[in-house]
C-alpha cells in the first residue's frame, strides 16, 4: 500500500513538476507570477486532443505508435509554446515597466479569456480523453504499475533532464541564466533580452502543454476549468522548492505529489481534504519560508 | 572612430546630458572625468544603448548607431564594462567569460586563452561562482568578459572603484596594456590623476555638459582641474 | 473630472438606485428589484475591496472568503433564532477577527505573495464550507430542510417586503460610501496612499505601516461581512458554489475597471458589470450573456495596458500610474 501510494504520488508529482517549471522559469526572469500558466496547461491538454483526432485520420500513423506519440507531443507542445509566447507579447510585454501588480492583473484577464474561450467554442462539458496506447498492468509483490504511469514518469523525467542540460550547458541556456541574474548587464553582452524572455515563455508553456496531455491521459477526461487546481498546486510546488529555482521546482513537484497521495491514501476522509492540505502548504511556506526549501537562486532586486 | 554630436539624454524628467560633443580616435585612450552625478555613467549608457538620447547623433566608424538597442550596439564592437562590475553572481568565472563572447561564433577558445594570459588568477578560479570572487578579481573578470567580445572600443566605467591602491595601479597598468594591443579605450574615472596619466586626451564633465577638453598632459597642468579633481 | 462633478455623479448614481426598482416594477419588469439588490450587495463588497486594493494597493484574491464567512455566520445565527440586530454585529465582529488572524502574518509579505496567500485562504474557506457537512450542510447549502432564515427585524421595524429590504441594502450602501469617502480624506487615508506609492518612504515619515495596513485590511472585512449578511437574508439560501475564486477575481476586475481608489469609478463599474448583462439577459436571452466573461477578460487586459487608471480615475491615482520613463 505504501509503495502503491508512493507510485501514485510520483506520477502526480511528475505532472506538477512539469507545470511548476513554467512558473519558476518565468518568475526567475521577470519576477512575475504568470497566472495564466494554468490555462496554458489546460490548452495543452486540448491541443493534444485535437492532434489526436487529426493524426488518427492520417494513414501514415497507423500501426506506428512511436511516431504517433512523438508527433502528438511535439505538435501539441509546440502549439502550446506558441500560445505562451503570444500571451507574453500581448499581455505582459507592454507592462514591463508598469507597477508590479499590473502584469498579474493582466494575467488574470488572460486566464478568464482563455477559459471562457474554450468553454464557449470548444466544450462546456468534460471531454473524454482518448486512450493513446493500450494499458498494460505489471504486478510486483509490493505494487502494481501500469504502462501509463511508466510513460508519465519516464516522459516527465526525460523532459526535465533535457531542460537541465539546456540550461546548464548550452549557450542559450547560459544566456537565460545571465538574463535572470542581471537583465541590463546581459544586454551589454549582446544578449537580446526580449528574445530570451520569449524563449522562457516558450519552454515553460511547452512543458506545461506536455503536462496537460499527461494529465488528460491520467484522469481520462479534460474540461475547460481543469487548469486552476493543478495550476495552483504546481505554483505551490514552485514556491516549495524556492521560486526561480529550476531544480527546486522539480523537487517541490514530487514532494507535493507524494504528500497529496499519502493524504488521500492514509488519512481517513483525506481525499476530500487533500486540496485544503495543498493550499495550507502554500500559505505556510509563503508565510514561514518564502524562499522555499532549497532557496531561490536569485538575488532579490 | 566614435563621434557624439549634441547628445541630449533624459532620466525621467531630468535632463542628464545637455548637448554632449565628443570624439574618440582609433587607438586612443580617452578619459572622461567629473564629479558624482555629472553624467559620466549616463553618457556611457547612452553610447552603449542602455539609455536612448532624445536628440543628437552618435556615429561609429562613420555609421549612425543612434537609437539602436544595447544588444545591437555590441555587434559593432562597442563594449561597455559597467560600473560596479556587474558580474553574474551565479555563473562560474568561465561561464561569465563565455557570456562575454555571446555574439561570437568562433574564436571563443582563443579569446579565453588570451584573457587567462592577461589575468592568470581567473584561470585558477575558472570553476568558482562569480559571487565568490574578491573585488579586484571581479574587476578583472568584468574587464576580461568585455575583452571576450573582441571589442574595437572598450568603455570602462569606474574600474578602480572600491579597490585597494595596489590593485588600482595594476588595473590601470592592464588598461594600458590592452590599449597597446590595439583596443581603443574610453575610460570614465573619478580617480582623475591615474586616468589622465595613461590617457592621451581627456574631457571634463560637469552637470551634463563638457566644460573642458584637452590633451591629458594639459589637463594635468590645468589649474582648475588641479583644484577640482586632483586635490592640489 | 473635478471634485464637485464627482459628488454630483455620486448623487446621480444613488438617485438612480433609489428609483430604479419601483420604476421597473411599475413597468412590469419585476426582476429589476432583484438585480438592483444584487448590485447593492456587490457595491458593498466592491467598496470594501476598494479600501484595500484601491487605497492601499494590496491585491486581495480571496476577498470572497470573508463575504462567505459573513453569509454563513449570519445564516447559522439566524437559523438559531437570533435577532437581526444581534446577527449583524456578531457576524461583523467574528469576520473581522478572522480577517485579523489572516492579516497579522500575511501582510508582512510582498504584493504578489500576499495575493497568492489570500487566494489560498479563499480556496480553503470554500473547501471547508464544502466539506464540513456537520456545520454547513456541505454542497447542499443552508438552510437545511425545515429551517429558515428570518426576515430582518430592527426592534419594531420589520423588513418583510422585498422592496423595503432593498432600501435597507441601499441604506448600508450609502453608509458605506460615506464612510469610504471620509476615510479617503482622513489622516489614515493619506497614510494609505503614502504606503501605496512608496512603502519605505511612508515608513520613514513616521507612518506605522504595519498597523495602518492591518487597519485597512480588517476594515474592509466589515464591508464584506455586511454584504454577506444582507446576501443571506435577501436570497435566503446559500451554498459554497457562490463563493469561488472566480468571484474574487470578478471583484478585483471591477475595482480595476472602475479605477483603483476611485469611489464613483468602482460604483459605475459594478453597475456596468453586474447590472447591464442581467438586463440584457432579460432582453436578448442568455446566449449573449455567456460571452460576458470572454469580453471581460479581454477588457481587463486592455484596461491594464491602455488605461490603468480605470474608467473614472481617482485623481491621485492618475498621477502615479504613468509608467516611468527610465
Amino acid at each position: 500500500m505504501f509503495f502503491q501510494q508512493l507510485l501514485n504520488g510520483v506520477t502526480l508529482g511528475s505532472i506538477y513538476a512539469l507545470i511548476a517549471l513554467g512558473y519558476t522559469m518565468v518568475y526567475g526572469i521577470l519576477l512575475m507570477i504568470n497566472f495564466a500558466h494554468s490555462e496554458i496547461f489546460m490548452s495543452g491538454a486540448f491541443f493534444g486532443y485535437f492532434f489526436y483526432q487529426l493524426f488518427s485520420r492520417i494513414s501514415f500513423f497507423q500501426e506506428k505508435i512511436f511516431f504517433f506519440i512523438f508527433f502528438l507531443f511535439l505538435c501539441s507542445m509546440f502549439s502550446t509554446a506558441l500560445l505562451g509566447i503570444f500571451i507574453e507579447q500581448v499581455a505582459y510585454k507592454p507592462l514591463r515597466r508598469a507597477p508590479r501588480l499590473a502584469p498579474l492583473i493582466s494575467a488574470i484577464g488572460v486566464s478568464i479569456f482563455i477559459q471562457n474561450f474554450f468553454m464557449l467554442f470548444v466544450s462546456n462539458q468534460s471531454v473524454a480523453y482518448p486512450q493513446i496506447f493500450p494499458l498494460k498492468k505489471y504486478n510486483f509483490s509490493l505494487l502494481e504499475i501500469n504502462s501509463l504511469q511508466i510513460f508519465i514518469i519516464f516522459l516527465s523525467i526525460s523532459l526535465m533532464l533535457v531542460l537541465r542540460f539546456f540550461i546548464q550547458y548550452t549557450k542559450l541556456g547560459k544566456a537565460t541564466r545571465a538574463v535572470s541574474q542581471d537583465r541590463e548587464t546581459a544586454s551589454l553582452m549582446g544578449i537580446n533580452v526580449n528574445r530570451i524572455i520569449s524563449l522562457t515563455f516558450f519552454i515553460g508553456a511547452g512543458l506545461g502543454g506536455a503536462a496537460g496531455i499527461l494529465n488528460g491521459m491520467y484522469y481520462g477526461s479534460i474540461k475547460y476549468n481543469m487548469g486552476f487546481l493543478p495550476g495552483i498546486k504546481a505554483f505551490t510546488a514552485a514556491v516549495l522548492g524556492g521560486i526561480g529555482n529550476i531544480s527546486g521546482a522539480m523537487f517541490g513537484g514530487y514532494i507535493l505529489g507524494i504528500c497529496e497521495a499519502f493524504t488521500a491514501g492514509f488519512i481517513p476522509g483525506g481525499a476530500e481534504w487533500k486540496d485544503v492540505f495543498a493550499f495550507a502548504i502554500l500559505i505556510l511556506v509563503l508565510l514561514l519560508k518564502p524562499s522555499g526549501l532549497l532557496g531561490t537562486q536569485l538575488k532579490k532586486v | 572612430m566614435l563621434e557624439l554630436f549634441n547628445i541630449h539624454t533624459y532620466y525621467g524628467e531630468i535632463e542628464a546630458l545637455k548637448g554632449i560633443n565628443l570624439k574618440v580616435e582609433e587607438g586612443e585612450i580617452v578619459t572622461l572625468i567629473g564629479a558624482n552625478g555629472a553624467g559620466k555613467t549616463t553618457l556611457l549608457k547612452t553610447i552603449s544603448g542602455l539609455l536612448t538620447h532624445t536628440s543628437g547623433e552618435i556615429r561609429f566608424l562613420d555609421e549612425k548607431i543612434s537609437g539602436l538597442k544595447a544588444h545591437q550596439i555590441t555587434k559593432y564592437g562597442i563594449v561597455q564594462v559597467p560600473e560596479g562590475r556587474k558580474i553574474f553572481p551565479l555563473l562560474t568565472v568561465k561561464e561569465n567569460l563565455e557570456i562575454g563572447a555571446y555574439r561570437k561564433k568562433n574564436g571563443v577558445k582563443e579569446n579565453l586563452e588570451k584573457v587567462y594570459q592577461l589575468f592568470p588568477v581567473l584561470k585558477e578560479r575558472e570553476k568558482q561562482l562569480g559571487a565568490t570572487l574578491s573585488g579586484g578579481e571581479q574587476q578583472m573578470l568584468a574587464i576580461g568578459r568585455g575583452l571576450m567580445a573582441e571589442p574595437k572600443i572598450l568603455m570602462l566605467d569606474e574600474p578602480s572603484m572600491g579597490l585597494a591602491p595596489i590593485l588600482v595601479e595594476k588595473i590601470f597598468q592592464i588598461i594600458k596594456e590592452i590599449n597597446q594591443q590595439g583596443t581603443t579605450i574610453l575610460l570614465v574615472e573619478q580617480n582623475a590623476y591615474q586616468a589622465l596619466n595613461i590617457a592621451a586626451r581627456g574631457y571634463v564633465l560637469e552637470t551634463g555638459k563638457i566644460v573642458l577638453s584637452d590633451t591629458a598632459k594639459n589637463l594635468l597642468n590645468n589649474e582648475a582641474v588641479k583644484k577640482a579633481y586632483l586635490g592640489k | 473630472m473635478i471634485f464637485i462633478e464627482k459628488k454630483i455623479f455620486l448623487f446621480l448614481l444613488i438617485f438612480f438606485l433609489l428609483f430604479l426598482p419601483p420604476l421597473g416594477q411599475s413597468l412590469g419588469m419585476y426582476y429589476t428589484l432583484h438585480i438592483s439588490a444584487l448590485i447593492g450587495i456587490y457595491l458593498l463588497l466592491i467598496l470594501g475591496l476598494n479600501l484595500i486594493l484601491g487605497f492601499v494597493g494590496l491585491l486581495d484574491l480571496g476577498f470572497i472568503a470573508f463575504y462567505a464567512c459573513g453569509a454563513y455566520l449570519s445564516a447559522l445565527l439566524s437559523i438559531r433564532g437570533w435577532n437581526f440586530c444581534l446577527v449583524l454585529p456578531a457576524t461583523i465582529i467574528l469576520t473581522v477577527l478572522l480577517r485579523l488572524l489572516l492579516g497579522l502574518p500575511a501582510l508582512r509579505l510582498r504584493g504578489d505573495y500576499l495575493a497568492i496567500v489570500t487566494l489560498g485562504f479563499g480556496e480553503i474557506m470554500r473547501l471547508v464550507l464544502n466539506n464540513w457537512d456537520g456545520l454547513t450542510n456541505g454542497p447542499k447549502g443552508l438552510p437545511r430542510v425545515g429551517e429558515a432564515i428570518s426576515s430582518p427585524k430592527f426592534f419594531f421595524l420589520t423588513f418583510q417586503s422585498d422592496l423595503s429590504f432593498y432600501y435597507l441594502i441601499l441604506f448600508f450602501v450609502i453608509l458605506g460610501i460615506i464612510v469610504s469617502r471620509r476615510l479617503d480624506n482622513s489622516r489614515i487615508g493619506r497614510a494609505w496612499i503614502a504606503i501605496r506609492e512608496d512603502e519605505l518612504a511612508a515608513e520613514t515619515c513616521g507612518i506605522n505601516v504595519d498597523k495602518v495596513k492591518l487597519f485597512a485590511f480588517c476594515f474592509s472585512a466589515i464591508y464584506a461581512a455586511t454584504a454577506g449578511v444582507l446576501y443571506t437574508h435577501w436570497i435566503k439560501f446559500i451554498s459554497p458554489e457562490s463563493f469561488t475564486f472566480w468571484e474574487s477575481v470578478l471583484l478585483v476586475s471591477m475595482v480595476v475597471l472602475g479605477g483603483m481608489g476611485s469611489i464613483p469609478g468602482v460604483i459605475l463599474a459594478t453597475i456596468l458589470v453586474i447590472g447591464v448583462p442581467e438586463f440584457l439577459r432579460g432582453l436578448l436571452g442568455t446566449q449573449l450573456v455567456n460571452y460576458r466573461m470572454l469580453f471581460f477578460g479581454l477588457g481587463l487586459v486592455l484596461m491594464v495596458i491602455f488605461r490603468p487608471q480605470g474608467i473614472v480615475p481617482s485623481k491621485r491615482r492618475e498621477l502615479e500610474l504613468h509608467p516611468s520613463n527610465e
